[in-house]
């Protein structure tokens, strides 16, 4: 099986996709790069890279550079789904959400419901997402938590190449928006990844690593800060269970409950600020659900309450790591009612 | 698994494997005596070249921590100067040929004989079988159409044309004739090609064999096509063991890895149809009894997958083993005993 | 035009009176759910743009709906069922006055954020495009709506993709209750038009025939050449903002101004029998009928069955999980 980064697995499952369903667009800024330039007219393939060469395959019909205007591709994008296309719009940082809220979440999201099932919304919306590239407060936010409170939007944090393929053909085959956030720390990850095409379900989550101690649930990179974080934890005799929920909407609850039931302790990790986020959305549900499960009480690895800093050292403390997941799981494990 | 964990195990089991991840195998060739994990040599994580020590077990937990210093030290500095010997070329890789216009995958370790696999599975599920074998013959394990590395794409999924593709394949890399193993669906391949072209094929074994003229649980399989959710896929894959502990976290997602690929429930619905429930109305006598090549069946005394033929009812050219404790996967779940039946029969039977 | 084409339009503009004059009365008895915003004085300007438009051409409407509804085609009964939140309604009870919307007449439904149809138009001409059918989308937007980024943004995005999207501004003289004049800088949206390089037109929307000619040409240009255009109907509305709304903001006697000279029914119907195209027998059959019609839908709605309870849980997915 070939070794993919993760970039290459998207580019890959794009082409694959387009290839399948000819109803199957791209619409974004610099998507192409080079559109209406002197120069080569695929300059770019995405600010970081990840549609390079797929308008000199598909030519622009199919691959659409826009003007700077998210709410308006965004809306036209609501348009073409609901009238037999199947756009994926790249909405390049997942924080110019700000600048088409109304066509995503108020449009994309709740045509279909308020339509009463008239019309469909099949489209994609792919953005980065994360900290850890100095890219500061605008440029840097996870916010898969904001897109989940939305009934009618899908939310799809990838975690690995061979994940981001699986996912993003699903995501594409879907016929509801979904909102799909690649991890810019994870552009250059590399596994091994299928040629041929698959999908992976929305709401399953996978377990990482199975241990019988402590649950812990991240999402997106943190499940990479939670496993590094628990193979120190085993070398101490903590067994730590690892579960990414892939999609933060539709939510596996079931197989969060099922572990903390086994473990009785839970640690969530989420690169997010600390209010209404995806870790007080699963502690609530574990809470209320699994109260009589927990031998301690949940703890939460987050963010602090800050916008993202611009200073490497202090974007290092904004985000959670290992040290930080490792030392709230020992508080769990050793919690003493 | 902590030291002091339960663990089933002989004294002293060396545990062989290609990579920790795949700890549901480790379960499965480990010994039938429970043993107590005394000392882990390897972290989880690290991969170990086969044949490298993962962790040394024994009968009591109280055995001297020195005793089992000494083992390690002796086994790894012989396991070095093994390694040293035979070079790095025991991981080969698996090959994609072209055959008829269709992609097909197998993996060549040894001097002398072929395996073919069953529906579900790929080359991997020969991995226990596979390099032991080849210590002594030239070993391929192949992907069926719709497996593993092979295309996901079939016209009727039948098993002629299966067993054609697997011909193909042999011509392809040059093998005229063969001694055949064959699991499940591969074994109903195996018994279409020694009925076929019986003078390519010099021995059959059939291990928990669909094909060989008893049936093949319907709820199994129409489960496992349809079941693309770990928590859907977890008790079928229970139902392929003597002891359903041994499906664990690794064995699922690659099921599921392999369950997801586009095309593949399609095929495998295709083969269903064509190739397992089509045959399972014929007698063992009318399939087996007119193989006139040396043949063996394997099978386990609690295959809840492939029902078990009456010995009595083998037609005279059969010799049947019945494995005690052993489920529908025999050449996982005690693969020495598979492998030992094999190379009697390859040995015996040609040369 | 086609004497059929004048029957129909006039069939229209009668329907949406009718519809709308009754729903006023419905509303202050206390038995319209919600918000409803009425079109009563603007019936030419949604009338005229559809006399225009072809089976494939999708018109986008606002929240001032009804009337956007009823020229596109939607049925008037399950458009009231909708609006009074019954389970026979357009959408089930999910989308009421202000998102109707109708999939089988390509009308799609309102926005609250009232500019965002002009960016979907955008992507429903882009499919229409891919598909090369010659389909057109029309955004209806108030002129309100206008000054939201989204629509100047629609604007450019039509230009430089090359769609055929014929903008229809309805200027009915009032934002809410903020004065037109003040709140448009330069005064006129037709005149936008040329900043993005496409043709501007403005005529007044109390005149059918002026509005269709109008139409016309733009649309049919925005059909052959897949190019992008704009049309300004200025036309006040005869009531509020939303119905309760107790217009203080109006000049004295405006609204008996606009009645008794710019009644676009009134117009429309002395020019058809001035030239004879039609006679005041065939448009009385019309009154009747759709009399008739109102009266009938007004009493069935209110005994109309409300959506089962498990309808709350319906169609948020397309694909449920």
């Amino acid at each position: 099986m070939p070794l993919k980064t993760f970039r290459q697995a998207i580019n890959d499952t794009l082409v694959q996709e387009m290839q399948r369903d000819v109803r199957v667009i791209l619409i974004g800024e610099d998507i192409a790069g080079g559109t209406g330039c002197e120069g080569d007219g695929d300059a770019w393939g995405g600010p970081l890279g990840v549609t390079k060469g797929l308008i000199s395959e598909f030519g622009p019909d199919r691959v659409l550079d826009t003007p700077i205007s998210e709410a308006a591709f965004m809306g036209a994008a609501v348009g073409a789904a609901m009238n037999g296309l199947r756009p994926v719009v790249d909405l390049m940082f997942n924080d110019f959400v700000s600048v088409c809220f109304d066509q995503v979440c108020n449009q994309a999201a709740k045509c279909h419901y308020m339509y009463g099932g008239q019309n469909s919304v099949p489209m994609t919306i792919r953005a980065n997402t994360g900290a850890g590239i100095s890219t500061a407060a605008q440029h840097s936010q996870s916010l898969h938590p904001v897109f989940s409170f939305f009934p009618g939007l899908k939310v799809v944090v990838p975690t690995s190449p061979y994940e981001a393929k699986g996912l993003l053909t699903t995501a594409i085959r879907d016929d509801d928006p979904v909102i799909f956030l690649e991890t810019k720390l994870l552009y250059d990850m590399e596994e091994d990844v299928p040629d041929e095409s698959y999908e992976i379900p929305f709401g399953e989550a996978n377990i990482l690593r199975e241990g019988g101690d402590v649950t812990i649930v991240a999402v997106g990179r943190m499940v990479h800060v939670a496993t590094e974080a628990s193979a120190a934890l085993a070398r101490k005799g903590i067994e730590c269970e690892i579960i990414d929920p892939r999609t933060t909407s539709p939510l596996d609850t079931e197989t969060i409950l099922e572990s903390v039931e086994e473990t009785g302790r839970l640690v969530i990790v989420d690169e997010t600020t600390p209010r209404c986020n995806f870790a007080t959305d699963v502690s609530a549900m574990v809470a209320q659900e699994g109260f009589a499960f927990l031998k301690a009480p949940i703890r939460m690895v987050t963010a602090p309450h800050t916008p993202i800093p611009f200073a490497p050292n202090l974007e290092q403390l904004y985000m959670p790591d290992p040290a930080k997941v490792s030392a709230a799981v020992q508080q769990v494990v050793g919690y003493q009612g | 698994m902590l030291p002091g964990s339960k663990a089933r195990a002989s004294r002293f089991l060396l545990v062989r494997i290609v990579e920790v991840e795949t700890e549901k195998i480790v379960n499965a060739v480990e010994a039938d005596t429970a043993g107590i994990l005394v000392r882990r040599v390897a972290e989880e994580g690290d991969t170990i070249v086969v044949g490298g020590l993962l962790g040394v077990m024994a009968e009591r937990a109280e055995i001297a921590d020195d005793s089992v210093d000494v083992f390690v030290a002796e086994y790894q500095e012989h396991f070095k100067s093994v390694a040293a010997e035979e070079g790095t070329e025991r991981s080969a890789e698996p090959v994609d040929i072209e055959v008829g216009g269709r992609k097909m995958r197998y993996l060549e370790l040894g001097s002398g004989e072929k395996t073919i696999d069953g529906m579900g599975g790929d080359l991997n599920g020969w991995m226990f079988n596979q390099p032991a074998l080849a210590e002594h013959y030239r070993v391929l394990a192949l992907d069926l159409l719709a497996h593993g590395g092979s295309v996901k794409e079939l016209e009727t999924g039948s098993l002629e044309e299966l067993a054609a593709a697997v011909l193909v394949l042999l011509d392809a890399v040059g093998v005229d004739e063969a001694h055949f193993v064959g699991h499940s669906l591969g074994g109903a391949v195996t018994v279409q090609l020694a009925a076929e072209a019986g003078d390519r094929v010099n021995s059959v074994t059939l291990i928990g064999s669909a094909g060989a003229g008893t049936p093949v649980s319907r709820s199994y399989i129409d489960g496992f096509i349809g079941a693309n959710r770990r928590k859907d896929l977890k008790p079928i894959l229970k139902q392929l063991f003597a002891d359903p502990e041994l499906v664990n976290r690794d064995m699922i997602n690659d099921v599921l890895k392999a369950k997801r690929l586009d095309g593949v429930e399609v095929c495998w619905r295709k083969i269903a149809d064509a190739s397992i429930f089509s045959v399972e109305d014929l007698t063992p006598e009318a399939v087996l009894g007119k193989l006139s090549m040396p043949l063996q069946i394997i099978w386990g005394k609690e295959d809840r997958v492939a029902t078990r033929p009456e010995e009595r009812s083998m037609p005279e050219n059969v010799v049947m083993h019945v494995l005690d404790d052993v489920g529908h996967m025999p050449q996982l779940e005690a693969a020495g005993v598979v492998n030992d039946l094999i190379k009697t029969l390859v040995d015996g039977g040609n040369s | 035009m086609e004497k059929s084409k004048l029957l129909t339009a006039y069939r229209k503009m009668r329907t949406i009176r009718d519809f709308e004059e009754r729903m006023h009365v419905e509303f202050a008895t206390g038995g319209v759910p919600g918000f409803v915003h009425l079109y009563v004085g603007q019936e030419a300007c949604a009338v005229g743009v559809c006399s225009q438009l072809e089976g494939n051409d999708t018109l986008l409407g606002t929240h001032r709906g009804h009337g956007h509804a009823l020229a596109k085609g939607v049925d008037a009964r399950r458009l009231l069922f909708e609006i009074f939140g019954r389970a026979e309604g357009l959408c089930g009870g999910n989308a009421g006055s202000c998102h109707v919307h109708d999939s089988s007449v390509r009308y799609i439904g309102a926005n609250s954020g009232v500019g965002s149809g002009a960016a979907i138009a955008c992507g429903v001409a882009l499919a229409a495009k891919t598909r090369s059918d010659g389909a057109v989308a029309v955004p209806l937007i108030g002129e309100g709506a206008a000054n939201q980024g989204v629509v100047l943004e629609a604007m450019n995005l039509a230009s430089v993709w090359k769609l055929p999207v014929v903008f229809v501004f309805e200027n009915n003289g009032y934002a809410e209750a903020t004065g037109s004049d003040w709140a448009i800088a330069g005064g006129e949206l037709w005149g936008r038009a040329a900043a993005f390089d496409m043709p501007g037109v403005a005529v007044e929307g109390h005149d059918f025939f002026a509005v269709s000619e109008a139409a016309a040409e733009l649309i049919d240009r925005a059909r052959k050449e897949s190019r992008p255009a704009v049309l300004e109907l200025r036309q006040k509305r005869f009531y509020g903002h939303f119905e309760g709304d107790a217009q203080t903001y109006r000049g004295d006697g405006e609204v008996d101004y606009l009645r008794s000279e710019r009644d676009c029914l009134t117009i429309f119907t002395d020019r058809v029998i001035a030239e004879d195209w039609l006679t005041k027998e065939e448009l009385a059959v019309i009154d009747e009928e759709v009399t008739t019609l109102i009266a009938d839908i007004y009493e069935e709605v209110k005994e109309a069955a409300l959506p089962a309870e498990s309808r709350l849980f319906d169609n948020v997915y397309a694909s449920p999980y």
